[in-house]
């Protein structure tokens, strides 16, 4: 879709000198620091998006099996129940989470909307939250809590799901991952809400007002099975860390490292791991977190479903996918412009491969 | 890394902080140039100071829709700030209409003026969407850049004729379209 500063691309104003203005240098820095403040602000809020988007793959694939399904049955069942993740489970990626849970219960009303924060997992790594709002407002087909429930003192990536069950009532799962390099036993945590907006970054119609909430949560059992298995493959080598197997899930923990001619070619470097084990079940990724070392390496965490009780070795195929961002025109010297993003179905430079497979023994 | 004349643009659309230094360094005064031509005569230094902040932040946003080499960036810049001047008059002008106490007698209620008073510019541009790219150029041109046919007709290597029967066409396109979204928007 063309908007009003693609079309004026290639439109020339007649410019004469009267158009220049003098400027004094005071003004310029006035000016830019003036901007540079707004503009710091906004992509604070862009990097948390980027941060959410990751995740919330994970929770669209879930959800798109969602919708087929009768919302009515549901409605009845949650306000006895509270049982959100059970909503949130048609395909079973939650399967586990609800018998870990800790029941928590708490409300609070502000500005005629009340929020009840019903029960916590955490994993560890990464804290999950479900709640519920009722309304007599509206707020829309998917209103946007402007925060995230935070602990810990690392960096924390978040993403969140809402559905709508009614006329002003709906439920949703707030997830937040901790970037810290090891676990954590337990977490206190705060969750202070004060807006909902009907658009997110408070954009669209916003309702303000004052929901705090803090509960201190206790990592699930977990056994770690530590692997430190590489593989390499044109330009990139991977290395599978440990898995962590949870009641609910099993969270693998992998770095890659790209060489310089792989860093210098391509834009978007994407490598994570397809997961079987020996009963034949396979397991893909509920979400894939990660940060960068340096440069080159990259360490990543990818969250899996339950692991089937059963199995005794685990496969991992790591897969590799490498891609440029999309070209928006060129330069008269004949070198493309690059964006700094892909679009969906683009047709810049592709590539992916698999690794050699690496076993785990599980027992 | 600090911007040059060279890498700017690509710094800018990288979102790098110097790229905004840079630009504020090198077309700040074209941008108050073109600003204070335009909202000038309404005496409101404010109102200049926050289009000149706009037109900036927007060039920050919009950087990746940007096309072309320097001399195309300059060209783009001074569009952006006429565009915004004339936005930021328009909503001034409209503001001392309600102001004043008579109310003035508005029977040239031509599409222009309607399409220029709905409130809502993605509609509009919806509609110029719909037309050919040429036709596009020159209703932008008209509506959002405030060009007279002539400025137009030079710019575009036509004869005034042929643009003003352009505007004519695409005005009565507008035309029908605009109805229905009027229509749409005050029944619906």
């Amino acid at each position: 879709m063309k908007d009003i500063y693609e079309l004026l691309n290639g439109i020339e104003l007649e410019l004469k000198d009267e158009d220049i203005a003098p400027v004094t240098e005071f003004e310029k820095k006035k000016l830019a620091s003036g901007l540079k403040q707004k503009v710091v602000k906004k992509r604070k809020q862009n990097k948390w998006k980027r941060g959410l988007s990751v995740a919330i793959l994970t929770f669209g694939l879930m959800t798109s099996a969602m919708i087929g399904l009768s919302f009515t049955a549901y409605a009845e069942e949650i306000p006895f129940l509270g049982n959100i993740f059970k909503f949130f489970n048609s395909d079973g990626t939650y399967a586990g989470y609800d018998e870990n849970a800790k029941k928590l219960d708490l409300v609070e009303e502000s500005n005629g909307i009340k929020i009840s924060v019903m029960d916590t997992v955490f994993d560890g790594k990464q804290l999950f939250v479900t709640y519920r709002i009722e309304t007599e407002k509206d707020l829309g087909p998917r209103p946007w809590l402007n925060s995230s429930p935070i602990f810990g003192d690392s960096g924390l990536v978040g993403s969140d799901e809402v559905s709508k069950i009614e006329d002003g009532n709906y439920i949703g799962v707030s997830s937040v991952d901790h970037m810290s390099s090891y676990e954590f036993d337990e977490a206190q945590v705060n969750w202070k809400i004060d807006s909902i907006s009907t658009e997110p970054n408070n954009q669209g119609i916003t309702f303000e007002g004052n929901w705090e909430f803090a509960f201190d949560v206790k990592a699930v059992e977990s056994k770690n099975i530590a692997i430190e298995e590489k593989v390499e493959k044109s330009g990139i080598q991977f290395t599978a860390e440990n898995i962590r197997i949870t009641p609910m899930s099993f969270i693998l923990t992998h770095t890659f490292i790209s060489d310089y001619k792989i860093i210098n070619n391509w834009d978007n470097r994407s490598v994570w791991a397809e997961v079987e084990d020996d009963l034949g079940n396979t397991y893909t990724p509920l979400s894939i977190r990660g940060s960068g070392q340096d440069h080159y390496g990259v360490k990543m965490y990818s969250t899996f479903e339950k692991l089937d009780p059963k199995a005794t070795k685990l496969i991992l195929t790591p897969i590799v996918e490498l891609s440029d961002n999309d070209t928006i025109g060129y330069y008269e010297s004949g070198k493309p412009i690059k964006a700094n993003y892909r679009s969906e179905n683009s047709k810049a430079d592709y590539e992916k491969f698999q690794m050699e497979e690496i076993v785990i023994d599980l027992k | 890394m600090k911007s040059n004349d060279k890498n700017f643009v690509r710094r800018l659309q990288m979102e790098k902080e110097d790229a905004l230094d840079y630009i504020v360094d090198h077309y700040l005064p074209l941008v108050k140039g073109i600003t204070i031509k335009v909202l000038g005569p309404l005496y409101n230094d404010g109102l200049i100071d926050e289009c000149i902040n706009d037109v900036f932040l927007s060039i920050w946003n919009n950087a990746a829709k940007f096309k072309g080499d320097t001399t195309n960036f300059k060209h783009w810049v001074a569009s952006i700030a006429r565009f915004k001047a004339i936005d930021y008059y328009r909503s001034a002008i409209k503001k001392q209409e309600v102001e004043s106490d008579y109310i003035e007698s508005t029977n040239d209620n031509s599409v222009e003026k309607e399409i220029i008073q709905m409130e809502n510019k993605k509609e509009i541009l919806a509609l110029i969407r719909t037309l050919d790219p040429i036709d596009q150029k020159i209703l932008v041109m008209r509506y959002f850049l405030d060009m007279r046919s002539e400025e137009i007709a030079e710019k575009l290597g036509l004869t005034k004729s042929a643009v003003d029967s352009r505007i004519f066409r695409g005005r009565k396109k507008l035309n029908k379209h605009a109805k229905n979204y009027i229509l749409g928007g005050s029944f619906g």
